[in-house]
């Protein structure tokens, strides 16, 4: 009896219940939010520490604090300097050594000392040096009366830099190690959530009711639907809250830098997960007991470590082949993005080679699933799965 | 079901079964261990894919949506051991084709009937094993099923539970429903069914009504009489045994009345009836 209000259809019901079973448990909501904290801080400390400026609290003894202030421009964007007047050169110098100052400018008028403990850092002293010395030539100019500009006609060197942007690359690679990880860690946790689920329905037998009253297809597409959607809303959660916290701190050199690569990972890891899930679910058919699921699982688990590991460490020529071999590439391509200069058309070969690759194992997955859910008894090999019929 | 067939390798373990389950019918399945009663009704099912013959559902080859309306208690008991009771009925149901509202409605019923109404949210592995057996039962009741296949419904359940779970039976199946049940229980299955199939070695070897088939064996009467010697010799009819001053007589010629007034003409008659075998006796001949 079908008619549009009757009954839904069949993997549906099995995916809600996938869905309504894995937020019963509080492992599962805890190492979420476990995932969201880490993630998010860890966006947080890197926008941090890239904004965070050098300070200095310089200690002045007998000399205008506007020299500090000069110190301060000649050092440039980054340097922060501040000033703290001292009566004489004992007290500055006490200071230092507590570890309070980090030197002192010390002027009787005509001379100029600059202060320090064991060393001190090369910009601030080249700072103090040139600042003094502009001062000291402009002071002489003007008493000799020359023309300070003619003076330094031809002087100033510019700087142009090719690449102003390649000073974030170390930033960008630990947002494209923190992509590969996430993909890693919401792929693996969602994949042996599939084998166990498989596994479960085994081990209790409530398979046999199951396939008795719906096709064992249906079972499995509710199963990948389920968990799919729920790795697909993880991964959508932590990427978009982590574009909203680069958004809200205003880092715009990262947003910009690795926000399409957060954008493209999404659709990588939908296609990348889709492609293992019914691999994931055989795994499952193929254990009769929770205890054999990590065995069956490891050959999924070893591809996912290994794209892991081609993202993290891999470069030149391996780097190319990996993120254009799918499932491999669907883990290595978002986080090259991130930092690597990749031609938009690598990126649609990659993603529509994931794709083919996503239709061809989810047919095997399928496959080798139907044709072992219903052996309860034992843990089977691999080259028996196939061959059964 | 029509030549019905299974093999694994080379060995037939169901050859071409064949019989029929009527409507409103309590439909027992018997057979040793390893007679095959249960890859049959898992091929029943469609469970398992035989390998030659076809169920057929009023005469047409049955179709997946028809079959999903079955109900199912397969040999290995089995239902997600941390789910809630009314969660685990409502889910079964809807993949019963039951809308939400209809099965969350039968499920808390179902539950109600077994007691277990107050517990309908607790997990499935916190009851007793008798009551995990009586959710077993509801799960294949849930959804209103158009045929009722059972295997092996009554085992391990005592006396009073046995005869809870056959009310419930009457009160919840409807009375066009087709039930199949398979027991190793005979005097179970011979005081229930209306129709018997006996399954051995993969074949059916008796199958028809239970009163028929009791009927099917030659006519006897038990006798017990004062004096044994008017036993000794008797027209028209047979002694199989004796057993002091009893005994159980064939009557080969002639009428029962006959041969009581035969017996009342010389000795005092104290039990004189028509002696029925049980399955037990039909079922010893059919698998020799």
């Amino acid at each position: 009896m079908k008619n549009r209000n009757g009954p839904t259809s069949a993997w549906r019901i099995v995916a809600e219940r996938e869905i309504r079973a894995r937020f019963g448990e509080k492992a599962f909501l805890w190492g979420f939010v476990a995932m969201l904290v880490v993630s998010w801080g860890g966006l947080v400390a890197l926008d941090h520490f890239e904004d965070s400026d050098t300070t200095y609290e310089i200690g002045v003894v007998g000399a205008p604090t506007s020299a500090v202030s000069s110190v301060e421009e000649s050092l440039g964007a980054g340097y922060v300097v501040k000033a703290e007047v001292y009566d004489d050169r004992a007290a500055a110098e006490a200071a230092i050594t507590a570890g309070d100052l980090a030197a002192a400018l010390v002027s009787d008028g005509d001379t100029w000392t600059l202060v320090g403990d064991s060393s001190l850092d090369a910009p601030l002293e080249s700072a103090v040096r040139s600042s003094v010395a502009s001062a000291a030539v402009a002071r002489n100019a003007a008493a000799q009366d020359v023309d300070l500009e003619a003076l330094n006609a031809g002087a100033d060197v510019q700087v142009d830099l090719l690449d102003p942007e390649a000073e974030d690359v170390g930033q960008r690679k630990l947002v494209a190690f923190g992509l590969s990880f996430i993909f890693y860690l919401v792929a693996m946790i969602f994949g042996m959530q599939i084998a166990q689920s498989v596994v479960t329905e085994k081990e209790s037998r409530v398979v046999e009711i199951l396939a008795a009253a719906i096709p064992t297809r249906a079972l499995l597409w509710g199963k990948v639907a389920g968990n799919t959607l729920l790795a697909l809303s993880q991964v959508v959660i932590l990427v978009g809250g982590g574009l909203l916290i680069f958004a809200l701190l205003g880092n715009d050199t990262l947003l910009s830098g690795v926000g399409p690569a957060m954008v493209w990972f999404i659709a990588f890891f939908a296609l990348g997960f889709i492609a293992l899930a019914a691999l994931w679910s055989a795994a499952g058919a193929l254990a009769s007991r929770v205890q054999d699921v990590a065995s069956t699982t490891m050959p999924l688990q070893m591809v996912l470590l290994a794209g892991y590991m081609l993202g993290a460490f891999a470069d030149g020529l391996v780097l190319d082949i990996a993120s254009q071999v799918p499932v491999f590439s669907a883990i290595v391509m978002p986080g090259r993005l991130a930092y690597d200069d990749v031609a938009l058309w690598e990126v649609l070969l990659s993603l529509a080679l994931n794709a083919v690759a996503a239709v061809l194992l989810v047919r095997l997955g399928a496959r080798i699933y139907d044709r072992n859910l219903m052996q309860t008894n034992r843990k089977i090999g691999f080259r028996e799965a196939w061959g059964r019929r | 079901m029509r030549g019905l067939s299974r093999a694994y390798g080379d060995v037939l373990v169901v050859d071409e079964v064949s019989f029929e389950v009527r409507p409103g019918r309590l439909t027992g399945f018997v057979g040793a261990n390893g007679a095959g009663k249960t890859t049959t009704m898992r091929m029943l099912m469609g469970v398992l894919a035989p390998s030659g013959g076809e169920v057929l559902w009023n005469g047409e080859p049955i179709t997946t949506e028809q079959r999903r309306s079955f109900g199912y208690m397969p040999e290995e008991r089995g239902l997600y051991p941390r789910m809630s009771l009314v969660d685990q009925l409502v889910f079964l149901a809807r993949l019963h084709g039951l809308d939400k509202a209809r099965a969350t409605d039968r499920a808390r019923h179902l539950l109600g009937h077994f007691g277990l109404e107050e517990r309908r949210d607790d997990l499935l592995d916190e009851l007793s094993l008798g009551n995990q057996q009586r959710v077993q039962i509801a799960a294949a009741l849930v959804h209103r099923p158009t045929a009722l296949v059972l295997d092996e419904p009554f085992s391990g359940l005592d006396p009073l539970a046995v005869d809870s779970m056959v009310d419930l039976l009457h009160d919840e199946v409807g009375p066009d429903v087709p039930v199949l049940f398979s027991s190793h229980q005979l005097e179970l299955v011979e005081r229930l069914c209306d129709d018997l199939i006996i399954l051995s070695e993969g074949r059916v070897v008796v199958s028809g009504a239970t009163e028929e088939l009791r009927g099917r064996g030659p006519v006897r009467y038990r006798v017990v009489v004062e004096d044994a010697g008017a036993l000794d010799t008797l027209p028209g009819a047979a002694v199989e045994r004796r057993d002091g001053d009893g005994a159980y007589v064939t009557i080969t010629d002639g009428e029962p009345a006959d041969l009581l007034a035969h017996l009342t003409a010389r000795t005092r008659v104290s039990e004189f009836h028509r002696h029925v075998e049980p399955l037990a006796h039909v079922f010893r001949e059919a698998t020799r």
